[in-house]
């Protein structure tokens, strides 16, 4: 039971560092991204390729795909940022696709559909694990909370409260935006490589734009542009995810079956509590 | 001369809306730019403001030119364009509103800079730690001038900083920008408060179908205006408004 609950703590730790990275663009830049899971999978491929084919240490193979995750989301904040609203939000599960279809199509690397086992676990006990996810999720707190009271921080709303206004007063826009998604890149390919070394295995499944959805669960019911929003928002729905588990339902039931809570939960969030727990923000109407 | 704009012209789409404007400011004056709606006097300030691309002329900063300059380059050169409805970031406390601008700068050095705007919109300092999003619409647009003011500008363009106003508060703005004027700044003026823009201005521009059709000393504007081809009605004694085409 106990192993069971520091896997928890270990998943949520994991997701509410993801979910920082996606707080950056969501509430503080009002960027709606469905991508985050594909950085989240750009990380995971490297650090499982570097280590498991190229034999690198963890240390090595995260810093990595840290950063190889952010170029890659310098790369695409570069491309994609001059666009707004809506047509960014597609253009971004535009790419969700592609990302998705990379890592399922490109078999010499990724293996496809069957995904690369063996990956070297990190730690060899839970409690090792759990204090490393601990201080990774604590390091990406601190880094939002620190860009919460700086004047990037103050950027990131101005931009997010009308990023017309700010073009006009001289900021550029367009790289306050490639800046932070490759912050949030970052973040994910940080999560990314923990998690491959975590679970030992990855495939094209854990990176699609529905994990995206999930990851957008989280930070709307934890808050929007508050550093502790995400924290709870991922222990929120990890926690009624792993409920289902008790139901008795057949996987085939559950899988479906939480992306539909998921969903709902969106959707109860907007109606009733648009800031989510401890937002101080809301996605306008 | 502080600006100049030479033969400037702008289109949309093809659309000529501003079509060979020739104007000019000194330093420390204030210059209105009159015309009904439609006739280019905000596309005109969004070209000068480097938003908009001309397709011809020129723009001169103390004879340097400046045509084409991007909105941030400008601000280093001290021009600030504070544009129409869009006031504040609504987030953003009235003191983050104002210091939003001075990143480049220390915190020590942000701080006195919005302090000596606070000395000159005392009403604001009050109001420091409120969500700007949360003040009326006269007090965003002191909020508007004050962050232009943070950055210490040479000329000021503003864009009918009184559109949507209370009289009260029009007529607070007007003497927050009489103040401004006083001070050394110089201005040019969109507006269609006219009254109270005559009152304010140096000299002013009449603008019609993109093309500026008449120019006079402020005291001259009114009787400008209707050379111009422009009712200008006046309802009771003091207060002019602006009427479609003649």
């Amino acid at each position: 039971m106990t192993d069971y609950l520091m896997h928890l703590a270990i998943v949520i730790g994991i997701y509410a560092t993801l979910a920082q990275g996606l707080n950056l663009l969501l509430g503080y830049t009002g960027i709606i991204s469905v991508m985050q899971a594909s950085l989240y999978g750009v990380g995971a491929y490297i650090s499982a390729l570097m280590a498991s084919q190229a034999g690198v240490s963890f240390p090595l193979a995260f810093a990595s795909a840290s950063i190889g995750a952010a170029l890659t989301g310098f790369i695409v904040g570069a491309a994609i940022t001059r666009l707004q609203g809506d047509y960014l939000a597609l253009v971004t599960f535009g790419l969700a696709v592609i990302f998705y279809d990379v890592f399922n199509n490109w078999l010499t690397v990724t293996k496809g559909p069957m995904g690369i086992p063996g990956i070297p676990a990190a730690f060899e006990t839970k409690e090792a694990w759990l204090v490393f996810v601990a201080a990774l999720a604590v390091a990406a707190l601190l880094l939002v909370r620190r860009i919460d009271g700086s004047p990037y921080g103050r950027l990131l709303r101005a931009v997010r409260d009308d990023e017309i206004l700010a073009s006009v007063l001289g900021r550029s826009t367009q790289r306050t935006k490639t800046t932070v998604f490759t912050l949030s890149a970052f973040l994910a390919g940080a999560a990314g490589s923990v998690y491959a070394h975590y679970i030992t295995f990855i495939d094209p499944t854990s990176f699609t734009a529905m994990e995206s959805v999930s990851l957008l669960t989280m930070v709307i019911i934890g808050g929007m542009a508050s550093p502790v929003g995400p924290i709870l928002g991922a222990g929120f729905v990890v926690l009624v995810a792993e409920s289902l588990r008790f139901a008795g339902l057949p996987d085939a039931t559950a899988a479906p079956l939480r992306q539909v809570l998921f969903g709902l939960l969106i959707i109860v969030a907007m109606l009733f509590r648009p800031q989510g727990l401890m937002g101080r923000y809301r996605l306008s109407k | 001369m502080l600006l100049t704009v030479e033969d400037l012209a702008v289109s949309y789409n093809g659309a000529g809306v501003v079509r060979g404007v020739t104007l000019h400011t000194a330093a420390s004056e204030c210059v209105a730019v009159f015309g009904p709606n439609g006739a280019g006097k905000s596309t005109l300030l969004k070209a000068v403001a480097g938003l908009l691309r001309s397709d011809r002329g020129e723009v001169l900063l103390d004879g340097e030119r400046i045509t084409g300059l991007d909105p941030a380059t400008l601000g280093k050169y001290g021009i600030v364009y504070v544009p129409q409805g869009r006031r504040v970031f609504p987030s953003l406390t009235v003191y983050e509103n104002l210091e939003i601008m001075l990143y480049r700068l220390g915190s020590r050095e942000r701080r006195a800079a919005v302090e000596s705007v606070f000395a000159d919109f005392p009403a604001l300092r009050d109001r420091s730690g409120v969500a700007a999003g949360r003040l009326s619409s006269g007090e965003q647009q002191i909020v508007a001038l004050a962050r232009a003011m943070v950055l210490k500008p040479k000329l000021l363009l503003l864009d009918e900083p009184t559109h949507g106003l209370s009289a009260a508060w029009v007529e607070r703005v007007f003497v927050s920008l009489k103040a401004l004027c006083g001070r050394g700044v110089a201005i040019v003026l969109v507006e269609q408060a006219v009254e109270k823009a005559v009152e304010l201005a140096d000299r002013g521009y009449v603008m019609r179908l993109g093309r500026i059709v008449r120019e006079a000393e402020a005291a001259n504007l009114v009787q400008a205006y209707r050379e111009s081809g422009l009712a200008w009605t006046i309802k009771g004694e003091r207060n002019y408004e602006l009427s479609q085409f003649a």
